[in-house]
């Protein structure tokens, strides 16, 4: 873990709402070790009358220059919106557990929902090229907020979902899946989107009331952070243990986590 | 220029420390800054056993500042002295353990348990949930103080600090409650009990409702604490609550903190210790304060 202080490359609106950020790491010695892990993210850091770091994955890094991409929803990260290139900006890098992909092969599914489609691009092109039978399969709440499916589309197959129906299959991206053969026999699926839909992904692939056993399951979750560097057990999630709950840190154990290792508990 | 103090008969090279709960034992910010350079690590609060802490959400911002219901999550005194203790003993910083409790036997069992390890210093966690008297705190009630302290100390090698809590109608009461029970050294401030509400999702931020309230948001309050209680009692204080930067952290000292504490300062900069202890030093040089210990004679109509 690092911190440093970037440089705002460029910062512009990709949709309504959304937003693409590039950052020059200023510290250009960056060895193969702080080369990000898909699924990993940053820290960022704004005044001290906001001393919470907002965490955002990585949604891309080449040469030095971190891609992320965020969508408004508040204080944090409409103070964001507003940088120009240029500014600094204060991070640490690279947080938290990422996706296991060593060990991917066979069929592979990427499922992500709304935002959480942008640690999943760094994850299909990591593994793109690598011979892997990769889909991916992304939902959205309507066509005015599909980010980086262009994108995805040039690595892979690429499927798309909208909760209206604005745009490709209608309906949650859960059921398109449902709605055909081809993935009952996928190996390895990665996820990351809301609570409820990596709850239903998890429950669809422990029952095998579709999935045939996946050898793993893999979803990024989000929870609210304070340290976001794994010290002050501020941001768990439920697991099960041996039998035993115990909770989790979202920011060090995770965000990744088996899907089998998580407890949902009532609501979602 | 000298920047040692001494707490309870225990020299600290500088007066900044971690505040506990914020810092882990410090193995992760050791990515971020040098423990050697510390006055103390202070580790998260440590009970008998392990304790599997509060449901999520477990903080929140607010302005300037955060709540927070982790609800001493921790491994027990057990996994602490194997793995913690094992990491932390390898620095040359003093080691400051926070003690918790769900009942006086409880808080013996750590402190015991801690006897013959190389802690400096123990520090004691009233504000966790009494058990017996229906989860209320240890720290509010100041019969209940004399009794855990004075029963507690009798189990301590080290020298035991304090760690009064702030929800209290006169806490320089329990500050004396706890000077009498046998208490070396007193810590101020802990978290103000607070609650914020999600207008919109319609439901509480915490899952636990009310969490402790930390950051710059409380420092007028911890600084009014740490003054009334540096005249209603003679120990050494180490004062916190809010502290940012350097002239933070002098504040605290010249309204009677013979030390301080950084808690959610290191969230918002993983180097937040170092940054406040370099700053006292920036100010001492600029302003010709040859010794630390000065700023505590120095309020002009004290
Ligand atoms: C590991 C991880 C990776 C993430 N990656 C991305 C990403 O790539 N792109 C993106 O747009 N968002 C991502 N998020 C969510 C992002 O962190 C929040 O949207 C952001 O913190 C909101 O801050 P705010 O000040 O705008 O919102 P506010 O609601 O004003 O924030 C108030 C507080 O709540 C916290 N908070 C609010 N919503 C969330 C949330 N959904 N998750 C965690 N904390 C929250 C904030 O950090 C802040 O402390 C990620 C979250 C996590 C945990
Ligand atoms: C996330 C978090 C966890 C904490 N855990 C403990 C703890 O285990 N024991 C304790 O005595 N105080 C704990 N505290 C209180 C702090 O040590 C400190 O007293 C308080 O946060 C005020 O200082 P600050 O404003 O600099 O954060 C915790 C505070 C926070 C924010
Ligand atoms: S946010 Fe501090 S441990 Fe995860």
């Amino acid at each position: 873990m690092k911190m440093i202080v970037s440089e705002v490359i460029a910062n512009d609106e990709i949709k309504s709402g959304f937003f693409n950020l590039l950052l020059k790491l200023s510290d250009n010695k960056l060895s193969d070790n702080l080369k990000p892990i898909p699924g990993q993210f940053v820290n960022l850091y704004f005044d001290t009358d906001m001393p919470l770091p907002r965490p955002i994955s990585v949604c891309d890094f080449e040469d030095g220059v971190l891609r992320l991409v965020y969508q408004i929803v508040g204080k944090g990260t409409n103070l964001l919106s507003m940088k120009k290139p240029g500014e600094p900006l204060r991070l640490t890098y690279f947080l938290g557990n990422g996706f296991d992909i060593t060990r991917a092969h066979g069929k592979i599914l990427i499922v992500g929902g709304g935002i959480g489609v942008a640690p999943l691009f760094f994850l299909a092109k990591m593994m793109a090229g690598n011979n892997l039978e990769i889909t991916v399969a992304l939902g959205f709440a309507s066509s005015g907020k599909i980010i980086l499916a262009g994108e995805f589309e040039k690595l892979c197959n690429t499927y798309i979902a909208t909760d209206d129906g604005s745009f490709g299959y209608k309906g949650n991206i859960l059921d398109f899946i449902r709605s055909k053969n081809h993935f009952t026999d996928c190996h390895f699926i990665f996820a990351c989107g809301p609570r409820p839909m990596l709850r239903a992904l998890a429950e669809s692939t422990s029952n095998s009331s579709y999935f045939k056993k996946p050898s793993s399951v893999q979803l990024s979750m989000e929870e609210h952070i304070a340290c976001g560097i794994g010290a002050c057990l501020c941001c768990p999630v439920a697991a099960n243990e041996n039998g035993n709950i115990i909770y989790r840190r979202v920011c060090a154990d995770g965000p990744v986590f088996q899907a089998d290792s998580l407890i949902w508990g009532g609501a979602s | 220029m000298n920047l040692a103090v001494n707490v309870a008969g225990i020299t600290l090279k500088n007066p900044v420390m971690p505040a506990s709960g914020t810092f882990g034992s410090g193995k992760e910010f050791s990515e971020f800054l040098d423990l050697n350079r510390l006055g103390a690590v202070v580790t998260k609060g440590v009970a008998s056993v392990s304790w599997s802490g509060n449901p999520p959400p477990r903080c929140t911002e607010t302005a300037s500042g955060m709540l927070n219901s982790v609800g001493l999550q921790n491994p027990g005194v057990e996994s602490f002295i194997r793995n913690d203790l094992e990491f932390l003993k390898n620095f040359n910083t003093n080691i400051i353990v926070n003690v918790c409790g769900h009942s006086i036997s409880e808080y013996i069992d750590v402190v015991t348990a801690l006897r013959d390890t190389p802690v400096h210093m123990l520090e004691l966690n009233i504000s966790c949930p009494n058990v017996a008297e229906g989860g209320m705190s240890f720290g509010t009630d100041c019969h209940m103080v004399e009794k855990v302290v004075s029963r507690v100390k009798k189990h301590c090698r080290q020298p035991l600090i304090v760690k009064l809590s702030p929800n209290v109608t006169d806490i320089c009461e329990i500050a004396k409650a706890a000077e009498s029970a046998g208490a070396d050294a007193l810590s101020m401030i802990n978290t103000l009990l607070g609650m914020k509400i999600d207008v919109k999702r319609r439901n509480f931020s915490l899952a636990k409702k009310v969490g402790g309230l930390s950051g710059a948001a409380i420092k007028p309050i911890a600084v009014r604490m740490v003054y009334q209680v540096r005249r209603a009692v003679k120990l050494p204080i180490i004062g916190m609550g809010g502290i940012m930067t350097g002239e933070d952290a002098i504040e605290f000292l010249m309204a009677g903190a013979t030390a301080v504490a950084i808690g959610t300062a290191s969230f918002h900069t993983p180097t937040a210790c170092i940054d406040v202890l370099d700053g006292i030093e920036v100010f001492m040089r600029r302003y010709n304060v040859p010794d630390v210990n000065d700023f505590g004679r120095m309020l002009e109509s004290n």
